[in-house]
């Protein structure tokens, strides 16, 4: 089978040996223009070089953006060699994860660019919408390289280029809009769970765990314990209450829409509440599967929890089994908000996850039923009555943790975060 | 520049017909007049279904058909002339290949333009760029046929002008034929590699 790429100079080869041949046989002499003319197009065309060298440079303004805000692409490509004509498609790549994190809202990122016989060099603008958070790295610029008379089949190519976007959860802030809320306290310092030096108020005797000071180590204790174990002093600490959000990161996250699922409405009540505490003198930590956030104040801390949570996403057997983690818990006795989406694939894992962690909290379950029920039936707003059958799996849950459940499509952020607050002992 | 290649495609492969009218016999006139007419009907539905090559192949097979019919080895050794075009008129119908061969080349780009036209388009390209990115192209590349055509022409002047009188025509035609081996071979190579 003839291909196609080389049908063109077949015909024009072909046409010059008929027109050969007739002029032999008429001997009409201008015939040899046509014997001539295709031939030396064809040989034109072979001689031609046909590798083009696609260079490019992507610049990205501003490099950090929130969530619906647009960012603007700048793509610099420059073409040497070849003749033909070249189809450029800038990042995203379809099928990315950059593709699904951006829309296109202005511009085009595909072009064709005719190569004659001098350089070209141009420059394509267009504007993405982020419509998720995360981290993007625009860093691939596909081509496609036809010809001139097409005597090869296209060529295919990609340049490497690279350009970041750190796109930011817009975080809802919640101050006055449900009506005051504060801590009972102005100052919390008295209750249970602090971060700070250790002060010379002694607490208990327990087990060395990891981490411990080996100031505090009890010898006379470890001398005693009847199994040989090392025990050591424990002293209250000083400082501000400890806040720490655990954030689950399993593929029960996911569940939903690529936009709107648990995990993207938890990280989003995170950031609500770590502002809010921070702002209130708090100290907050985070930990997560890909990475944790050590317990702090200020609202300088407010961004390395943002920083941690742009990069979180839902991994197929994403569970928390941090021996660390139950380190600082033991030390710092926080209170514990873990946010998560109960159901029976993870029920009995997070029950003997929370029941390892010796501190107090609550579990905020994100139900993703009326998520999924909108992207089939848009008119339906709001699912409730699919969440009914949870109080089962809730009865399995440690009951040290107050269990706050929350359908993000019912209700918003902000109900949500004053009834997160009024169980840790804010007025609201 | 799809209208201009879509007017090359349809009146270039018109001379040969209107120069076998003006320098025919009536039987040759008949003739052309209905193969003008058939090639215009081809062309204008070419046109329209985006590949007008056949009506530039008909006036190539007609041109051959005309030329040989009306002069050479064939009206030589049977003495009679199937077709009469007059001497002026086989030269220029002899120029007029080039033309139609002109009108080969505007009908693969207008089949191009129109394939990479409907494909890019519907990929999301921007019309107004694809139109006019392609149109810089044929212009580019019919300007350059245009040159070779003009190079060829001159070649041929040159040609004429020298007599060559140690080459018989047969021998011509091998030495032709081993170059268009020769060239396939190269263009399969390239098409493969």
């Amino acid at each position: 089978m003839v291909k196609e790429s080389s049908k063109t100079i077949i015909i024009l080869s072909t046409l010059s040996m008929a027109t050969a041949a007739v002029a032999l046989l008429s001997t009409v002499k201008p015939m040899v223009i046509g014997v001539a003319f295709p031939l030396m197009l064809a040989a034109l065309a072979l001689m031609i070089e046909n590798k083009p060298r696609v260079n490019a440079v992507i610049e990205v303004s501003p490099g950090r953006i929130y969530v619906n805000e647009d960012v603007e692409v700048s793509v610099r490509v420059k073409v040497t060699g070849g003749y033909g004509i070249i189809t450029i498609r800038a990042p995203p790549r379809p099928g990315s994860t950059e593709a699904e994190g951006f829309e296109l809202v202005d511009g085009k990122n595909v072009h064709i660019v005719f190569k004659g016989f001098r350089d070209v060099e141009k420059t394509f603008k267009y504007r993405l919408r982020a419509v998720r958070r995360g981290r993007y790295e625009l860093s691939v610029l596909d081509y496609t390289y036809h010809d001139l008379l097409g005597l090869t089949t296209p060529i295919e190519g990609h340049v490497d280029v690279s350009a970041s976007v750190e796109v930011m959860p817009r975080v809802k802030l919640i101050t006055k809009a449900t009506g005051i809320i504060k801590p009972r306290e102005a100052f919390p310092r008295t209750p249970l769970s602090r971060l700070g030096p250790y002060s010379t108020e002694f607490r208990s005797v327990r087990e060395y765990v990891l981490g411990d000071p080996y100031r505090f180590i009890n010898w006379k204790a470890t001398a005693r314990s009847p199994n040989g174990n090392l025990m050591v002093n424990e002293y209250e600490r000083e400082g501000l209450r400890t806040i720490l959000f655990i954030l689950d990161s399993g593929r029960w996250m996911r569940y939903g829409t690529w936009e709107e699922n648990p995990l993207e409405y938890g990280i989003l009540l995170i950031l609500s509440l770590s502002r809010l505490l921070l702002r209130y003198n708090y100290n907050v930590g985070l930990w997560t599967t890909m990475g944790r956030v050590y317990p702090s104040s200020g609202m300088g801390h407010y961004y390395k929890i943002q920083r941690a949570l742009m990069g979180i996403e839902a991994k197929p057997a994403a569970y928390i089994n941090d021996p660390a983690l139950r380190v600082m818990v033991n030390e710092t006795r926080p209170l514990l908000i873990m946010v998560t989406s109960v159901n029976n694939d993870n029920v009995n894992w997070l029950s003997g996850f929370l029941r390892s962690l010796p501190t107090y909290g609550i579990l905020l379950d994100i139900i993703p039923h009326s998520i999924i029920m909108k992207m089939s039936l848009p008119d339906i707003k709001c699912a409730k009555a699919l969440a009914l059958d949870r109080v089962r799996l809730y009865g399995l849950m440690p009951s040290r943790f107050r269990i706050l459940a929350w359908d993000p499509v019912c209700d918003g952020i902000g109900p949500i975060t004053v009834k997160v607050l009024s169980n840790i002992g804010w007025s609201v | 520049m799809r209208t201009q290649l879509s007017l090359m495609s349809i009146i270039l492969p018109l001379i040969p017909y209107l120069i076998v009218f003006l320098y025919g016999d009536s039987v040759a006139r008949v003739i052309s007049l209905i193969f003008m007419g058939l090639s215009l009907v081809i062309g204008v539905v070419g046109v329209m279904r985006g590949n007008p090559l056949a009506e530039s192949l008909i006036a190539v097979i007609f041109i051959s058909l005309a030329s040989v019919l009306s002069s050479g080895y064939l009206v030589y050794s049977t003495s009679t002339y199937i077709l009469y075009i007059n001497p002026i008129g086989l030269t220029m119908l002899g120029y007029s290949i080039g033309l139609v061969e002109l009108a080969i080349v505007a009908s693969m780009m207008l089949r191009m333009y129109n394939r990479m036209y409907g494909e890019l388009t519907g990929k999301g390209y921007s019309e107004d760029e694809v139109k006019s990115e392609l149109s810089e192209f044929t212009k580019n590349v019919m300007g350059m046929s245009l040159i070779v055509l003009a190079i060829s022409i001159l070649v041929y002047l040159l040609v004429s002008s020298v007599a060559v009188t140690v080459i018989d025509p047969v021998t011509a035609l091998v030495i032709f034929l081993i170059i268009y081996v020769v060239l396939l071979r190269y263009v399969v190579r390239v098409t493969q590699g």
